[in-house]
C-alpha cells in the first residue's frame, strides 16, 4: 500500500549509468515520506548524493531499483512522454541555477509557464507576484546576466515557485544569500508548503539546518537517508 | 491551424526565440529564400515559356503544307494548290505564303512577304514596308550599323529598314525581315504565281491529324505538312526540359544544403541543454516539437513567400527578365514572359510544397531526435555545467 499523496522513496537504490555493478550505489535502499504541507530539508556532506536524491524525485533521472511514488502514482515507471508531462507539476531550484543569461528575469519566470495553457493575465499576475516575493520587481526587464549571484538565485527560486508546482525542489536554496534573503527565501517555502505543496530541500546551510521554517530533518550519509527525529538542529 | 498558433503564448515565445538567434535564423531564411528562388526561377520560366509559345502559336495557321521533292523544298504553284484544297471537307480559308531562309549580315534571317506567316496580332500597329524597305526583328536591327540591310539568297539585295518588331514578340519574330512579295520573291528566286507553302486553318481544329492524309492524296506531287500540335510541342518539350534540368541537378544539392543548415541550426549543443532545462520545467517532447514548428513556420513563410516574389520579379519584369532568360537560355534572345495566372500560381503552390514541405521534415525529424532525450542528460550537455 503506497502513500496516497506526497513523494514516497521506496527501497531506492541509484547507481550512475556505465559503473561497476561492484562500485558502491549513490543512493541505497532509500525509505522516505515527503507529505504535503511539511518543509523537509536534507542535509548531507559535499558528494553524498543529495542532488541527485533531488534529481530521482524530480523525475530527471530513473532509479536503479526501487520506486518513487508522487500521490499515489509510481512515476519512477512511467514512460518518459508521462513522466514529462508529469513534470509540470514539479518546480526544481538546480544548484547551478540553470537560468538562460539573455533573457529578462521576466522571461525566465515565463518558461515554466508557457506549455501549462495558462492565460496570459495570469502568466503576468504570477510572474508580478513571484517578482515581488524575490525582491526582484525593479530587474524584471533586465538581462539575467546583469544580476548578482544571490539575485541569480532568488530568480531561479521564484522560476521553481511561479507556476505553483505541487512538488517543490530545491537544492542549496540559501547559497549565496544574506541572512536578510535566505529567511525570507525560507519563509517563501514555508508558504508554499501551508499551501499544500511538498517541499524538499538540500542544503548544508546552517541557517535552514537551524530554522523554524523546516519542519523534517533528513541526513544522507554512506548513501543511506535518515530522519532525525530530534527535529531542529543546532548551529 | 498549426499547432502551437492556437496558443498564443507558444507563439510569441517561437517569436522571441527567433529574435534571440537572429543569426541563425536569418541564415535559416536566406537559405529557405534562396532555395525557393533558384527553384522557382526555373519552373516559372518554363511555364511561361510554354504559355508565350502557346499565346503566339494561337493565331499561327492549323496546317501548314509544302511541297518537295528530290532536292528539298520546292516553289509551289498557287493556284494549283488552292484548286486541291478546295474539294477538302473542313479546310478553310487556305492561304499561299511567301517566305524563305536566306544570308543576312549576321547569320540566316527568315525573309516574309506575307503577314500570313507570322501571326496577325505581331503585326498589329506596325505599317508595313514599301518596294525597297524592310522591317525586322530584333536580332536582325542588332547586327545593323545603319539602315540598309544586305541580305543574300538567289539574287542578293539591300533594303532600308524602317522598323522594328517589338521585343515581346521575339520568340516569332527574333530573325525575321518583311519586305513587299515582289522583294521577297526577288531574294527567294520565286516567280509570280509561285509560293513557299500554304497555309490552312481548319473548321474544327481537331480534326488536324485526321485531315492531312486527304490533303497530301489531293495534291499532285510530294508534300511536307506541319500541324501546331507538333510545332508547339516542340516548344512545349524544349520549355519544359530547360525547367526539368534546372530542378532534376540544381533541387537535390539545394535540399542537401537545407538539410544540413536544418540540422545545423536545430540541433545543437547549446540548444539541447536549453531543451533539457525546458523538460525539467515540464516541457514535454510535444511541446518542443510545436515550438519548433512555430519557429520554422514563422521563419520559413516569408522566406517561401519572398524567394516566390523575387522569381516572379525577375521572370515576368523586365529588365530582370532579360537577365534571366540570358541566364537559363545561355544568351538566346527571348521576348517578354506572358503570365497565365493559374498555371503560375500552380507552379507556385508546387515549389512552395517542393521546399517547405521537406524543410518542415527536416525541423521536425532533427528537433524530435534532439529533444526525445533524457533531460538530465540534455542538461549535461550545458554551459553551466
Amino acid at each position: 500500500m503506497e502513500l496516497k499523496t506526497g513523494l514516497c522513496c521506496r527501497r531506492l537504490n541509484f547507481r550512475w549509468p556505465g559503473k561497476h555493478p561492484d562500485e558502491p550505489l549513490v543512493l541505497e535502499s532509500v525509505e522516505a515520506v515527503f507529505t504535503p504541507g511539511t518543509v523537509s530539508l536534507v542535509t548531507g556532506d559535499t558528494g553524498s548524493g543529495k542532488s541527485t536524491l533531488l534529481h530521482l524525485l524530480a523525475g530527471l533521472l530513473r532509479p536503479t531499483a526501487g520506486e518513487i511514488w508522487a500521490d499515489g502514482q509510481p512515476v519512477s515507471r512511467w514512460a518518459s512522454r508521462h513522466r514529462d508531462r508529469w513534470r509540470q507539476q514539479v518546480g526544481i531550484v538546480f544548484q547551478h541555477l540553470a537560468l538562460i543569461p539573455d533573457l529578462t528575469v521576466a522571461e525566465n519566470l515565463l518558461l515554466p509557464m508557457i506549455p501549462r495553457q495558462i492565460s496570459w493575465s495570469r502568466m503576468q499576475e504570477e510572474i508580478l507576484r513571484q517578482l515581488a516575493d524575490a525582491d526582484l520587481s525593479d530587474l524584471a526587464d533586465s538581462p539575467t546576466s546583469a544580476l548578482s549571484g544571490g539575485q541569480r538565485q532568488r530568480l531561479s527560486i521564484a522560476r521553481a515557485l511561479v507556476a505553483r508546482p505541487r512538488f517543490i525542489l530545491a537544492d542549496e536554496p540559501t547559497a549565496f544569500q544574506d541572512d536578510h534573503h535566505a529567511a525570507r527565501i525560507g519563509r517563501q517555502l514555508c508558504t508554499a508548503a501551508s499551501e499544500g505543496a511538498v517541499v524538499v530541500i538540500c542544503s548544508h546551510d546552517l541557517r535552514l539546518r537551524s530554522s523554524d521554517e523546516v519542519d523534517r530533518r533528513f541526513h544522507l550519509a554512506s548513501a543511506t537517508l535518515t530522519e532525525n527525529p530530534a527535529g531542529r538542529q543546532p548551529p | 491551424m498549426i499547432p502551437g498558433f492556437q496558443y498564443p503564448p507558444m507563439a510569441i515565445w517561437a517569436a522571441r526565440d527567433i529574435q534571440r538567434h537572429r543569426g541563425r535564423s536569418m541564415l535559416l531564411f536566406a537559405s529557405l529564400a534562396s532555395l525557393v528562388f533558384l527553384t522557382a526561377v526555373a519552373l516559372l520560366f518554363s511555364q511561361a515559356l510554354d504559355a508565350t509559345w502557346a499565346r503566339l502559336m494561337d493565331q499561327a495557321p492549323d496546317l501548314v503544307v509544302r511541297r518537295i521533292d528530290a532536292g528539298g523544298w520546292a516553289p509551289l504553284p498557287v493556284d494549283d494548290a488552292l484548286a486541291c484544297t478546295k474539294n477538302i471537307p473542313g479546310v478553310l480559308d487556305p492561304t499561299p505564303r511567301l517566305w524563305g531562309v536566306v544570308p543576312g549580315p549576321d547569320g540566316p534571317v527568315t525573309v516574309v512577304a506575307s503577314i500570313a506567316v507570322v501571326p496577325g496580332n505581331v503585326l498589329d500597329g506596325i505599317p508595313p514596308p514599301s518596294a525597297g524597305q524592310a522591317v525586322v526583328g530584333q536580332g536582325v536591327a542588332r547586327a545593323l550599323s545603319n539602315s540598309r540591310l544586305s541580305l543574300g539568297g538567289r539574287n542578293p539585295a539591300t533594303v532600308n529598314v524602317i522598323g522594328t518588331f517589338p521585343a515581346d514578340t521575339g520568340l516569332a519574330t527574333h530573325d525575321l525581315v518583311w519586305m513587299t512579295p515582289d522583294d521577297a520573291r526577288g531574294l527567294l528566286g520565286l516567280t509570280p504565281g509561285q509560293a513557299s507553302d500554304l497555309a490552312i486553318h481548319l473548321f474544327r481544329r481537331e480534326e488536324e491529324q485526321a485531315i492531312q492524309t486527304d490533303l497530301a492524296a489531293a495534291f499532285p506531287w510530294p508534300v511536307s505538312i506541319t500541324d501546331r500540335s507538333t510545332s508547339a510541342l516542340r516548344h512545349h518539350t524544349r520549355a519544359v526540359r530547360s525547367g526539368g534540368i534546372a530542378v532534376v541537378a540544381g533541387i537535390p544539392a539545394l535540399l542537401a544544403l537545407l538539410l544540413i543548415i536544418t540540422g545545423t541550426v536545430v540541433d545543437t549543443t547549446g540548444q539541447r541543454s536549453h531543451w533539457g532545462l525546458l523538460k525539467s520545467m515540464g516541457w514535454t517532447t510535444t511541446d518542443i516539437l510545436r515550438l519548433q514548428i512555430v519557429q520554422a513556420t514563422i521563419v520559413g513563410i516569408p522566406a517561401v513567400v519572398m524567394g516566390l516574389a523575387s522569381a516572379y520579379a525577375v521572370v515576368f519584369y523586365p529588365p530582370a527578365a532579360g537577365v534571366t532568360a540570358f541566364w537559363i537560355t545561355g544568351g538566346q534572345h527571348l521576348p517578354a514572359m506572358t503570365l497565365v495566372s493559374t498555371g503560375a500560381a500552380m507552379t507556385m503552390l508546387e515549389i512552395a510544397a517542393m521546399v517547405g514541405l521537406p524543410f518542415l521534415a527536416a525541423v521536425f525529424l532533427t528537433s524530435l531526435r534532439a529533444a526525445a532525450g533524457s533531460p538530465w542528460t540534455m542538461l549535461q550537455a550545458d554551459p553551466w555545467n
